[in-house]
């Protein structure tokens, strides 16, 4: 299947390199993390958009130097069962403040892309039996979420039920305080 | 006990849509078996050896009457008239239809339960002491957190597709009766200097092929940081856990290989880093479950209740259930009552729609409507005037209800082994049913006093066997059963793994050799000892000389 993003098709500017061949001419080059420490410096100057692809087997952290170069952090899931690419992209998008996409891509079940999207992950690329409505289907199959902190910033959002409490009780408090009263809030 | 707001019944109802969703996907061939196997695991479905199997989640063991019978009425429309509870104080159904399922799912959420994450690599359900709330020693009720970690790890979007399971028990009692040390994560509650409530927190402990003791990496967390502290936990595990071993995969060989202190560092590294900002939030989520655990309107009660004492004193049978099965309240002339599910030659934890069904009466008519499942696969009714404990037996004993063993040596733990389980090696029900038959003289059991048998039916230990006292492994070799015997094993404060005691023994032959241990053991204590005070005072040698010397 072509790249999904909040539940949509949409065209993929991406051209990877090889391992060791030459890094395509033009267009927003892809990249591994061994080529990342010498060539991001050069491609960025080239006025290029860079991505890297981070092997699940390493720290988010390890990107860290990198971030503000970064326009893509493509993440793998070798089998669907392997959940390490999540802690990854939780880690980049809130500890790391990685604002540019987060892509996963690999074994990925249509079930998992809710979750992934609450961990930071935007853009997928899924095997092509699957199809669109039903990734559609699985990725908002749920509207709640009990985790502080696993809400997507864009596309199909959960809530927080924590906070939906929090903000209900809260407003209810407000409700009966005097204050409210005395300036004619109203109790709707 | 807690009830669901409207948050949490639209949860679980959205769940069992999914649920129904997936099943149909996987009828139609888009899912593959193995790529609906962590999603039906992840609700509590497994295929067993004959049928599948449901495991449905009772939080941290706490039932109410209407949450029972719906139980009783499960096991009668979709089952084969019973139910087996668990070791990680669950209901397991061994004969539900894959079509079934979705419908099972929606009557349990009627009575605002469900079967997530009882199985599958995630996090479990949350287990705690069955006498949470009302046990006389204990600091404070651990239930409300145990709630809060319930839902916390409700369908977690980062830790749903962990290595291997991952099980977490709470206890707020200094006297453990949680297992904590055999667990994932095991918490304990205490009180600072100031008396503020704050929990050790407990990694690495864990039963299975690797029995492993847990060890302490943080000695008190302040009760509000608790949920970013696992969150720490869980992705320090998450991240670097093994995966390409699936027998060295759970997080005690992550400790063990890192060591405690290198694990320690990277926990709290982790938790340096990670955003605080939840804890406010988390704190008044804390407070609003607690309000739902305020205990029930206990009535003032004698010092002393004439009714009682008179009763113990006319009816032995009585007296003999009330010494073994019922335990201190907190609270002056209320009693908690346990229900054993052993009786003689029975099946260990098995409970039929009609025992259901007349607990959930006793639970509303004698225990404020509320029961408790222990992970020793017992029931209990928490809060019972003593005034009301007579009846109650006399109750229970009309339903097969009134074994009065609990502690004792045909209290036998026990997974469904052979009979039902894909993973079994050997059989175990029938070495339960054998074991309860020997030991079946009551006074006989009471002179022996506390003693734990557990039974696995293989390497994986749901039958506890590393923590019983004595420990009996069923295994397999060249198409035989045989069954290994470990001696020493414990599971509350002083938690200890249990040390093989020698050659293994054919099925028929395990009655004798346990007959033996404690034949051994009754010989030499000494005044007041029980079982692992001389076990501990003189090791395993006589009972080695005892078993094999005839050999």
């Amino acid at each position: 299947m072509p790249l999904v993003k909040d539940g949509a098709i949409i065209a993929d500017s991406w051209i990877e390199a090889d391992a060791d061949g030459p890094v395509p001419e033009t267009g927003d080059v892809l990249v591994s993390f061994d080529r990342l420490e010498h060539e991001a410096d050069d491609l960025v100057r080239q006025g290029r958009r860079v991505g890297v692809v981070l092997p699940n087997t390493l720290e988010a952290a390890a990107l860290a130097p990198y971030l503000d170069r970064l326009d893509l952090i493509v993440l793998e899931l070798p089998k669907f069962s392997d959940g390490r690419a999540f802690s990854q992209a939780h880690q980049l998008s809130r500890q790391l403040g990685f604002k540019a996409e987060i892509r996963a891509r690999g074994h990925i079940v249509p079930d998992q892309v809710a979750f992934l999207r609450q961990c930071g992950v935007e853009t997928f690329a899924l095997d092509d039996r699957f199809e669109l409505d039903e990734v559609i289907a699985a990725a908002t199959s749920m509207s709640l979420t009990y985790q502080s902190g696993y809400v997507p910033g864009h596309g199909y959002a959960p809530a927080e039920v924590f906070g939906a409490r929090a903000s209900r009780l809260a407003a209810a408090t407000a409700d009966r305080s005097p204050s409210t009263c005395a300036s004619g809030g109203s109790n709707t | 006990m807690y009830r669901y707001d409207e948050f949490d019944h639209r949860f679980v109802k959205e769940r069992v849509s999914q649920f129904r969703d997936q099943v149909e996907r996987r009828l139609s061939g888009a899912l593959t078996e193995e790529e609906f196997k962590p999603f039906r695991l992840m609700n509590g479905l497994y295929l067993q050896l004959h049928a599948y199997m449901l495991r449905v989640a009772v939080p941290y063991g706490t039932l109410s009457a209407d949450q029972m019978r719906r139980l009783a009425r499960i096991a009668e429309v979709y089952d084969k008239g019973y139910g087996h509870f668990t070791t990680r104080q669950n209901i397991q159904f061994n004969w539900p239809a894959l079509k079934d399922v979705p419908d099972i799912l929606d009557e349990l959420a009627e009575v605002e339960m469900h079967a997530i994450q009882t199985s599958g690599n995630c996090i479990r359900n949350v287990t705690t002491d069955a006498w949470a709330g009302v046990a006389a020693d204990e600091i404070a009720d651990p239930r409300p957190v145990a709630e809060l970690i319930r839902q916390w790890s409700s369908l977690h979007p980062e830790f749903s597709f962990l290595p291997r399971k991952f099980k977490i028990a709470v206890t707020g009692a200094p006297h453990d009766r949680a297992a904590t040390k055999a667990h994932d994560i095991g918490l304990r509650l205490h009180l600072n200097d100031e008396g503020e409530p704050g929990w050790e927190v407990m990694v690495g402990g864990g039963l299975g092929r690797t029995p492993m003791i847990a060890v302490t990496v943080r000695d008190w967390l302040p009760e509000r940081e608790l949920l970013r502290y696992l969150e720490a936990i869980m992705r320090v595990y998450n991240l670097a856990g093994r995966r390409d071993n699936k027998y060295k995969a759970r997080v005690k060989i992550l400790v063990h290989e890192l060591g405690a202190e290198e694990f320690r560092a990277r926990v709290e590294e982790e938790y340096a880093r990670l955003d605080k900002s939840p804890i406010e939030v988390e704190a008044a989520e804390l407070e609003r479950i607690a309000a739902y655990f305020a205990p029930p309107a206990y009535e003032s009660q004698p010092k002393v209740v004439a009714s009682f004492e008179e009763a113990r004193l006319k009816d032995p049978a009585f007296a003999q259930w009330v010494r073994s099965n019922v335990a201190e309240h907190k609270v002056e002339g209320y009693a908690i009552a346990n229900i054993s599910l052993k009786p003689e030659g029975g099946i260990p934890g098995d409970a039929t729609a009609d025992q259901m069904r007349a607990v959930a009466d006793l639970a509303e008519t004698y225990s404020f409507g509320e029961i408790r499942v222990s992970h020793r696969q017992n029931l209990v009714l928490p809060d019972v005037r003593k005034a009301d404990l007579h009846a109650l037996w006399q109750a229970l004993a009309e339903h097969g209800l009134a074994a009065a063993n609990l502690d004792l040596a045909t209290d036998i733990v026990s997974c469904p082994g052979l009979d039902y389980c894909a993973l079994a090696t050997a059989r175990s029900i029938p070495v339960a049913q054998a074991l309860s038959r020997r030991f079946a003289d009551l006074r006989q059991q009471h002179d022996i006093g506390p003693l734990r048998i557990n039974i696995s039916g293989c390497i994986n230990a749901c039958g506890h066997h590393h923590i019983g006292n004595i420990g009996i492994l069923g295994l397999e070799k060249k198409g035989v059963e045989f069954y290994q015997i470990t001696l020493g094993g414990r599971g509350d404060d002083d938690a200890a793994v249990g040390s093989l005691v020698g050659p293994g023994f054919s099925g028929e032959e395990v009655p004798d050799a346990v007959e033996t241990i404690v034949g051994t053991y009754l010989a030499e204590r000494a005044d007041g000892e029980t079982f692992l005070d001389t076990y501990s005072r003189l090791g395993a040698a006589p009972f080695k000389e005892a078993l094999y010397a005839a050999r």
